[in-house]
């Protein structure tokens, strides 16, 4: 079966850019994923359609009819109004957590999370040699809205300093870029993980991560993962199949 | 900007319940939000005919009108259910605890 995969040339790897590559890895054997960028769109038996900002509706039109899941990464602020409207009226949307759900007003959408390797993270814990310790921040501090000042705010008001990590262009003074195949080893030195953004994170892929990684996490009622964590954790681990069960049957 | 290349509105009627509405300009604030900037030749102009008109009829209508912004109502519709989403979107941020997972070497 031939699945067309619809996402935004992003150049770089964000949240969304793993999500997709995860569930990519985790697609059944009769399914053939053929990219369609922006602009060629092919012919295929169903569709997936993951962050699409750089589409229009005229590249949309060889999916009008045919079965498509939009799985929704973010809150999709800057999608054109009339392609939000089309995957409204022609695609069954999957959100990745019931906060984000509610404020898209989605109340139908299927809910998945993005896939964690748990796994990898839990091992990384149990590598560590050395006693942890201490309070660890990581984002990609690209928006005001991952809001490293609460951290600082969390830091002072709890007299514990705070070791930040990730770039971007409001990344606090000496915050260092890690890649990410480093960070189940960074996020499992720490006893601590702190995330406290001012604005809706629909999952919050770090979140998950420290949790799985056994850091004490303190975050707040806008991060999706916090669902996952609290309610269901194996979602984490199932949602590449349980992602691959909507799409096919959407 | 010439004039008549801006943007022009006139105030909805829903906000003018006795009167006569003048046309003027939406402005973009710093918050974010717009201001309505009148035009103050139709100032001059609903003045000169609210001047020439029998008012009697207007005061009633007027009077109804302003009493849905009583103080009292305003602040029990709006202003308190505006308050209590203000204080649901500070608790939403308000940090909160998740204990460490067990680990369990492999």
């Amino acid at each position: 079966m031939r699945v067309g995969w619809l996402c935004d040339q992003a150049g770089y790897v964000g949240g969304a850019e793993l999500t997709q590559a995860e569930f990519r890895a985790s697609a059944p054997e009769n399914v053939e994923i053929v990219d369609c960028p922006p602009g060629n769109v092919d012919v295929c038996d169903r569709y997936v359609v993951h962050n699409c900002v750089q589409y229009t509706v005229d590249d949309l039109e060889p999916v009008t009819g045919l079965p498509t899941v939009k799985f929704w990464h973010d809150v999709g602020p800057w999608v054109h109004p009339d392609v939000r409207d089309w995957l409204d009226r022609h695609a069954s949307p999957v959100c990745c957590s019931p906060i984000q759900a509610s404020y898209m007003g989605l109340d139908e959408a299927h809910l998945i999370p993005p896939p964690v390797d748990v796994e990898r993270f839990a091992e990384a814990a149990c590598r560590v040699d050395v006693d942890r310790a201490g309070v660890v921040s990581v984002a990609a501090w690209h928006n005001r809205d991952k809001a490293p000042h609460r951290v600082a705010e969390w830091s002072v008001a709890n007299e514990t300093p705070v070791d930040f990590f990730g770039g971007g262009e409001l990344a606090p003074p000496g915050s260092q870029d890690v890649p990410y195949e480093a960070m189940p080893a960074l996020l499992a030195r720490y006893e601590t993980f702190v995330y406290l953004p001012t604005a809706l994170e629909p999952f919050g892929r770090l979140v998950a991560e420290a949790w799985a990684a056994g850091c004490r996490v303190v975050t707040n009622g806008l991060v999706g993962a916090r669902y996952w964590i609290d309610n269901d954790p194996a979602a984490l681990e199932t949602a590449g199949d349980d992602f691959w069960r909507v799409a096919l049957n959407a | 900007v010439s004039r008549r290349s801006c943007r022009t509105s006139r105030r909805s009627p829903s906000s003018c319940g006795a009167g006569w509405l003048v046309k003027g300009q939406l402005q973009r604030t710093a918050i974010g939000a717009y201001q309505f900037r009148p035009d103050v030749e139709d100032i001059i102009d609903a003045l000169r005919r609210a001047y020439a008109t029998q008012r009697g009829s207007l005061q009633a209508k007027a009077r109804a009108f302003a009493l849905k912004y009583d103080v009292e109502q305003v602040m029990s519709e709006y202003m308190l259910p505006a308050l209590e989403q203000a204080a649901a979107r500070f608790q939403v941020q308000q940090p909160v605890t998740i204990e460490p997972r067990q680990t369990v070497a492999a």
